[in-house]
């Protein structure tokens, strides 16, 4: 643990990671505290599976970055004992019985209990002697789900763990989460396509966009920096006057408009409409949106 | 290097189901055909053992399943430890790998002993407690079973085990011999998977070839050859003196331990030249390029 | 799953609903809420949202921390709760429905104050 800053779990400064002369990863700063679930959002390409490699030592990178009080890409073995990683899809060996990748976890994994991997299954629809290979794509995902969960790591990093689940068991992974995880004391990192329905778990959010960090706050910071006015199409040239972030449609008929501003706009401006509170999601499209999509958006 | 273990035991969860098939289907074959098929032997040589013949077939059994499952089981690591770096690449679950707090070098080192050390080790032992219901079969059939039940096991076991010694020693010391050559291979495979053997066999073929005609060096054919030479000695380095010994008569098995040990020794002798530290040197510059090749995502996509 | 409207912060809308259930009796005045986990689990939330929401009940004087024991519903709070109901519907909802019955002609009489 960083002596400094004993509640920050991860700390980059002007993080970069480059493949050539791309930057996957441009110049990001930001830190991670202890006790929080952080969402990791950025279209496909934008750098959030680089960033997550990086922390965990997979990939190199130029400028600083702490995790848990390593170096990731040195200490990369230390550092995965306290804490887990689950790359993109279900990638769990296939010729493996659960019980095979229990008993390799046991030993590989100092903080892995076996006992509490195995009635974390019990809630799924895995047995212990399935081979994965017979295993559907979600019970995959959910046997890799609950073998990490069993470790007793002080930071998760997921990228995209819902990918393939239903709608039943992404619910019961966000329970989950929520029961195991959230202690006040460890902190999730997780990037996840399904913007809507994770919102409600955050309480912070990366942006990243073409390898920048568009945005790196908490969301009770968010609700009061980002302002949303719901409109009638009346006013929508006065609205469009106050430069918003986005403008977009919240539903059918004329009075269905809404506008995000970044700070609260002038008060005349409010007055035109009703305040609402902006969505990750369409926070997400505003500061992600290539430039020419804006007139198609509206 | 306490991650070692676990790792040495994934091989064992992956494989051990091919492993007991490698072991039990040969004896198996071996064992019906014994016990069904026909069995010629010259009437010279019976002649010329006597009564040791029994004796003999005994030692012959063990020996000769345990070297059998031994090759079998060298044969099939050899495939296996080719296709190392890019094993876990088909199902994808080298991610999986790669997110575990195990070392890069642990996790290269790990199948490298099981597959070129334990495996044909193993198989070897297996081989001699198969050998065992072998010779019965074979007594039984050549000369009836009660000759098998009354054979002097207690003289015997000393040459049977004396000869397991021999190979079991030996192994490492060929695998020392031979470690630039599978190193090489296995490095090979990170970017050619199988074709890395068609490359190095090519490649040393063609290239000593054209070394030793247009520039006459036969650097690259006297080493490779010289590599070949010194791990099939370090296994079994005299082995014409033991042919000898065995045709002179049923004596011979009591000479085996001192013919194993006298051996051996020579293949220990054979082990400070410059052609092996070459050789492991070289064999360390692959394993370390191995690292670093798995240290940068060992080609996995992202 | 539950989902937010965007007319107000989830925090506050997580309060309202806990509002209206403590308004029907659950839990009962002097009873413990339930913990920041077990709501956390139920409506699916980051537990610092819930701890906002039951923050903002507890400013309103509807909840009340005692020392290693949590949070509890205090004397009173159902009476208080219904008091600033009838406050908001007399101040707000009911002029606005007043000036819906002036418009539609829809005098005292015609309203069915009896049936249930």
């Amino acid at each position: 643990m960083n002596a400094a800053e004993p509640n920050v779990l991860v700390k980059a400064s002007h993080l970069s990671v480059r493949y050539g002369a791309k930057a996957a990863v441009d110049d990001v700063s930001f830190t991670i505290p202890k006790g929080r679930i952080v969402g990791l959002l950025g279209h496909n390409g934008a750098g959030k599976t680089t960033l997550m490699k990086a922390m965990v030592g997979l990939t190199q990178g130029e400028g600083e970055l702490s995790v848990l009080g390593f170096q990731p890409r040195p200490q990369r073995a230390q550092l995965l004992e306290q804490a887990c990683y689950i790359p993109d899809v279900a990638i769990l060996p296939r010729w493996a019985r659960v019980e095979d990748l229990i008993s390799l976890m046991s030993g590989i994994h100092p903080r892995f209990s076996a006992e509490r991997a195995r009635s974390l299954l019990r809630r799924t629809s895995v047995g212990l002697r399935d081979k994965v290979k017979t295993l559907s794509k979600g019970m995959v995902v959910q046997a890799h789900l609950a073998l990490v969960a069993a470790i007793d790591a002080k930071l998760m990093i997921l990228d995209e763990p819902t990918l393939g689940l239903d709608v039943l068991s992404r619910k019961a992974f966000y329970e989950m989460l929520i029961d195991e995880w959230c202690d006040g004391e460890r902190s999730v990192l997780i990037s996840t396509h399904q913007v809507e329905e994770i919102e409600s778990l955050l309480s912070d959010v990366l942006m990243l966009n073409e390898g920048k960090l568009v945005l790196s706050i908490s969301l009770e910071d968010m609700e009061k920096r980002f302002v949303g006015v719901s409109h009638d199409a009346a006013v929508a040239e006065q609205i469009a006057a106050a430069h918003p972030l986005l403008r977009y449609r919240t539903g059918a008929g004329p009075s269905g408009n809404a506008a995000i501003f970044d700070g609260a706009p002038p008060e005349h401006v409010q007055a035109l409409g009703q305040r609402i509170r902006p969505s990750l999601v369409d926070l997400f499209v505003a500061l992600t949106r290539k430039p020419e999509l804006d007139r198609t958006h509206f | 290097m306490n991650k070692l273990l676990p790792l040495l035991r994934r091989e064992w969860l992956q494989y051990r189901f091919g492993w007991a098939l490698m072991v039990a289907v040969p004896l198996a074959i071996t064992l019906l055909l014994l016990a069904f098929g026909e069995i010629q032997i010259g009437a010279d040589d019976a002649a010329r053992v006597g009564d040791k013949m029994p004796a003999l077939l005994a030692v012959a059994s063990m020996a000769g399943s345990a070297a059998v499952l031994f090759i079998i089981a060298s044969f099939s690591s050899i495939i296996i430890v080719a296709g190392m770096a890019r094993r876990d690449h088909s199902d994808r679950s080298i991610e999986f790998w790669l997110s575990l707090p195990a070392t890069h070098s642990a996790s290269l080192a790990a199948p490298l002993i099981v597959h070129l050390l334990l495996v044909p080790a193993a198989a070897l032992l297996a081989g001699m407690a198969g050998g065992v219901l072998v010779s019965m079969v074979l007594l039984t059939r050549v000369v009836g079973f009660a000759e098998w039940f009354t054979l002097p096991w207690f003289d015997l076991m000393p040459a049977v085990l004396a000869l397991a010694a021999r190979l079991l020693a030996g192994l490492p010391l060929a695998i020392l011999w031979l470690s630039p050559l599978i190193m090489l291979v296995v490095l090979l495979s990170a970017w050619f998977r199988s074709w890395s053997w068609v490359i190095l066999g090519v490649g040393i073929g063609v290239g000593s070839q054209l070394l030793n005609r247009v520039f006459g060096q036969p650097l690259l054919s006297d080493v490779t050859l010289g590599l070949l030479m010194q791990a099939r000695s370090a296994l079994v380095h005299g082995g014409e003196s033991l042919a000898l010994q065995s045709t002179a008569g049923g004596e011979a098995l009591g000479q085996v331990p001192t013919w194993a040990l006298h051996d051996l020794g020579l293949a220990l002798r054979e082990l400070p030249s410059p052609l092996l530290a070459g050789g492991l040197l070289f064999a360390a510059g692959c394993f370390y390029l191995l690292v670093l090749w798995r240290e940068r995502g060992a080609g996995a996509a992202g | 799953m539950q989902t937010w409207d965007d007319r107000q912060p989830i925090y506050q809308q997580l309060a309202d609903m806990l509002a209206a259930q403590l308004l029907d009796g659950d839990p009962l005045e002097g009873a413990a809420m339930p913990s920041v986990r077990a709501l956390a689990g139920r409506y699916l939330l980051n537990p610092l949202t819930v701890n906002r929401a039951l923050k903002a009940l507890g400013d309103e004087g509807l909840l009340e921390n005692r020392r290693g024991l949590g949070l509890f519903v205090m004397a009173g709070a159902r009476e208080r709760l219904r008091a600033a109901e009838r406050n908001r519907f007399l101040h707000s909802e009911w002029p606005r429905l007043r000036e819906r019955l002036r418009r539609l002609g829809i005098s005292a009489q015609q309203l069915n104050w009896e049936e249930r």
